[in-house]
């Protein structure tokens, strides 16, 4: 089509941030759709990551690593929430060998009737959603240390199918920068659309997806070239889960 | 466990699992990459050590998001790379005194020399910076000028326009043969080895 090869002569100039906004935006929402263009972006964007080894290479100092690794450890040693994050199956081991035999069974006895309360209120968890269904979902977006005193809601239709942003005191980015909206579920991040904030830091728009909102798990907002990016590269400002 | 041995998507998924030693292989076989381009456009040693440190500690906090079909390992990470320092040398508005953006200074065989301990591995990049080197000093030089000012810089299309006094479709027209150019020097050859 010609909509399609007028898009894919700008995927090049995509792949190096350097469209203006308008256009870039028009590029994000075909990539949405358009398979063809969505492999010729991952091999622009191959290039452009390629451009990086024709910069002199050069070592960093020692120094950096010693100061990364220090900053690791220290985020590591804050909280529970920072420990490793070990796999499920580790950290039962791990549990269970420092148990003697008696403990062992009454442990097992415990985790039994964990399990099976916690079947029973997944149950009415599932019975009170279908309840709710009726009415519309409110999802709260919480700020991060890059945007802090920031805050920003999303109003789900009950059908699921529609959706509104409102964020507040968001800082405003100068004009090679956007807000990019994330949808996310399973671990995959589909565009959920690219904003700007006014002098106050609020902004308000509707959230188009192919997919039903209600079927995303959770919502973020990052910082993003102006237009936005295929994934998310910059900083996390907001964030929620349904 | 010898963290060296695992592939980039591997490393990335140990360092979801938050293995220290995970993000210190990474660390090792990128931060050469990563600190050299925050280098090159910030022109300030200090500045690309503060954006290194920044980068692999994002890769640390944020290693869950990766996604390999979309894109390898090293491609994000010179992404976040460049957008960090791009931003950082956006907010300072200026530039260190004589600091030049192109690839003018690349000679093809130049190479510094290293203190990292793995010849291996530094042969490897020797050799695709050569090839790289090698694609983009066969553009023309109108299309080197107008990429370097996209990928070092920033700039969009109409900014470039703006610096260099050209209509903005010759423009556009540069910076999209210089791409395709370079896309079927490195990705075919690629192909072909």
């Amino acid at each position: 089509m010609e909509n399609d090869s007028h898009i894919l002569e700008l995927i090049p100039a995509y792949a190096l941030d350097c469209l203006e906004r308008d256009e870039a935006q028009i590029v994000a929402a075909h990539l949405e759709e358009c398979n063809e263009c969505q492999k010729a972006l991952s091999s622009f964007l191959e290039v452009s990551g390629q451009l990086a080894y024709a910069v002199p290479q050069v070592d960093p100092p020692a120094s950096v690593k010693a100061s990364l690794m220090r900053r690791v450890q220290a985020g590591q040693q804050a909280g529970p929430a920072a420990l490793p994050r070990k796999s499920w199956l580790e950290a039962v081991q791990d549990f269970f060998a420092q148990l003697s035999p008696v403990w062992v069974i009454a442990s097992l006895a415990v985790v039994g009737l964990l399990v099976f309360s916690n079947l029973f209120l997944w149950v009415q968890v599932r019975e009170l959603r279908a309840e709710q269904q009726t009415t519309m979902a409110v999802v709260g977006l919480n700020a991060t240390e890059f945007a802090p005193g920031s805050s920003g809601t999303i109003v789900i239709s009950r059908d699921g199918l529609y959706g509104t942003l409102v964020v507040e005191n968001l800082p405003i980015l100068d004009e090679t920068q956007q807000y990019q909206l994330w949808l996310i579920q399973d671990g995959q991040r589909t565009n959920g659309g690219v904003f700007s904030v006014g002098y106050h830091g609020y902004a308000s728009q509707e959230i188009h997806s192919e997919q039903p909102l209600g079927s995303f798990t959770s919502f973020g907002i990052t910082i993003e070239p102006a237009g936005g990016s295929p994934q998310p590269t910059g900083q996390k400002v907001l964030g929620g889960d349904l | 466990m010898d963290y060296s041995k695992l592939d980039d998507v591997s490393l990335i998924r140990e360092i979801a699992l938050a293995r220290p030693d995970a993000l210190s292989a990474l660390y090792d076989r990128y931060s050469r990459l990563v600190f050299s381009l925050a280098l090159h456009i910030l022109g300030e040693a200090e500045a690309a050590e503060e954006v290194t440190q920044d980068v692999f500690f994002r890769i640390w906090e944020k290693a869950e998001i990766y996604q390999a079909e979309q894109a390898r390992v090293s491609t994000w990470m010179t992404s976040i790379t460049r957008n960090r320092s791009i931003d950082l040398l956006r907010k300072r508005k200026v530039r260190p005194e004589g600091h030049s953006l192109g690839w003018e200074e690349f000679q093809p065989d130049w190479e510094p020399v290293s203190e990292r301990s793995d010849p291996e591995a530094l042969t490897a990049d020797a050799i695709q910076s050569q090839r790289v080197r090698a694609a983009v000093a066969s553009l023309p030089v109108e299309q080197q000028r107008a990429l370097a000012m996209a990928f070092f810089e920033g700039y969009s299309h109409s900014e470039i326009a703006e610096r260099l006094g050209e209509p903005l479709g010759t423009i556009k027209t540069r910076i999209r043969s210089g791409m395709q150019k370079l896309r079927s020097l490195l990705l075919e050859e690629q192909i072909h080895i």
